[in-house]
C-alpha cells in the first residue's frame, strides 16, 4: 500500500480564512472606475407576441448609458445547440424571458428604467 | 433628505452623510466599503446581511440607516483582530468545513457570535434556532453546526473575551 501525501488527509481550504474574515471579494463586491450597472427587463407573460418595445423613456433618463433590445443588437445565440437568443424578438416563450436591458451609472437608475 | 449620522463601527467612532431612504447594508458596503456584509435577498429572509447592533443580530438590508445614530455596529470585518488574526468563531468555521462558497459565512458567523454571547453552552437545538435566520445553499448546515459547537468549546476554554 502506497503512502499518500494528500489522499486521506485533511487539507485546509485555502480560501476559507478570507471568506471568514469578510475579505474575499465576490462579483458584487467589485467596484471599478466608471463602471455601469445593468438591469434586465423580463417578460411578465409566459407566452406572448412582442408587438413593440418602447425604450424612449429609458433612453431619456439622465445617467442611462445604453438601452438594448434584440432589435438593436447583433443576434447572440445561446444555450444548448444555440437554439435560444440572449434578447428575445417576435415572441416570448416563458415567464421571465429577457426582453431588454439597461446600463446606467448607478443601480437605482438602472432599476428604475429596467422597470 | 441627507443627514450626517454618527455611530460606532467596529469599535471606531465614525460619521457619514447619508440619504434618508438608504438601508444600513448599502451604507456599510458603499460608503464604508465594508463589502464583507452581503446582499442576498433585500427582504430580510436570507440573513446574508446580518450585522450586530449593540450586540443584537439584525438584517441590515431592512434597517434604515438613520436608526443607527449613536449605536454600535459590528460587521464581520470587526471580528478580525490585530494583524489579521481570526476570531475563534471564524477560526472554527475555517477548521470544521463550515465555509464552502462563503457567501452566507459572514452572516452565519455573526449570528453565531450573537448566540454564543448570550448562551455560551448552547444545545444543538439552540444552535439551530440561533442560525435559523441564515440560509446556506452549500453545506447542508451540518458543518456549520459543528463549527459553532467547536467555537463554543474554544471560547469557554479561553475564558471571557
Amino acid at each position: 500500500m502506497t503512502d499518500y501525501t494528500f489522499v486521506g488527509s485533511e487539507i485546509p481550504r485555502p480560501d476559507a480564512p478570507d471568506k471568514a474574515a469578510g475579505k474575499a471579494l465576490f462579483i458584487s463586491d467589485l467596484v471599478k472606475p466608471g463602471m455601469l450597472y445593468g438591469k434586465i427587463k423580463y417578460s411578465e407573460y409566459a407566452h406572448a407576441r412582442i408587438k413593440f418595445i418602447d425604450t424612449s423613456k429609458a433612453e431619456k433618463l439622465p445617467g442611462v448609458r445604453a438601452v438594448i433590445t434584440g432589435y438593436n443588437t447583433p443576434e447572440i445565440r445561446i444555450g444548448f445547440m444555440k437554439d435560444n437568443f440572449a434578447l428575445k424578438k417576435d415572441k416570448v416563450r416563458q415567464f421571465r424571458d429577457e426582453v431588454a436591458a439597461v446600463a446606467a451609472i448607478d443601480p437605482a437608475i438602472a432599476f428604475k428604467r429596467g422597470v | 433628505m441627507k443627514r450626517v449620522i454618527e455611530f460606532t463601527l467596529n469599535g471606531n467612532a465614525v460619521s457619514a452623510e447619508v440619504e434618508s431612504h438608504k438601508m444600513l447594508l448599502e451604507v456599510l458596503r458603499d460608503t464604508f466599503e465594508l463589502t464583507g456584509t452581503k446582499e442576498g435577498c433585500s427582504q430580510g429572509e436570507c440573513g446574508a446581511c446580518t450585522v450586530l447592533i449593540d450586540g443584537v443580530s439584525i438584517n441590515s438590508c431592512l434597517y434604515p440607516v438613520f436608526e443607527v445614530e449613536g449605536k454600535s455596529v459590528t460587521t464581520i470585518e470587526g471580528l478580525v483582530g490585530e494583524g489579521g488574526k481570526l476570531h475563534p468563531i471564524q477560526e472554527a468555521f475555517v477548521e470544521n468545513g463550515g465555509i464552502q462558497c462563503g457567501f452566507c459565512s459572514p452572516g452565519m458567523i455573526l449570528s453565531a457570535k450573537a448566540l454564543l454571547d448570550e448562551n455560551a453552552t448552547p444545545s444543538e437545538d439552540e444552535i439551530k434556532k440561533g442560525i435559523s435566520g441564515n440560509l446556506c445553499r452549500c453545506t447542508g448546515y451540518v458543518q456549520i453546526i459543528d463549527s459553532i459547537k467547536d467555537a463554543a468549546t474554544q471560547l469557554s476554554s479561553e475564558g471571557p473575551k
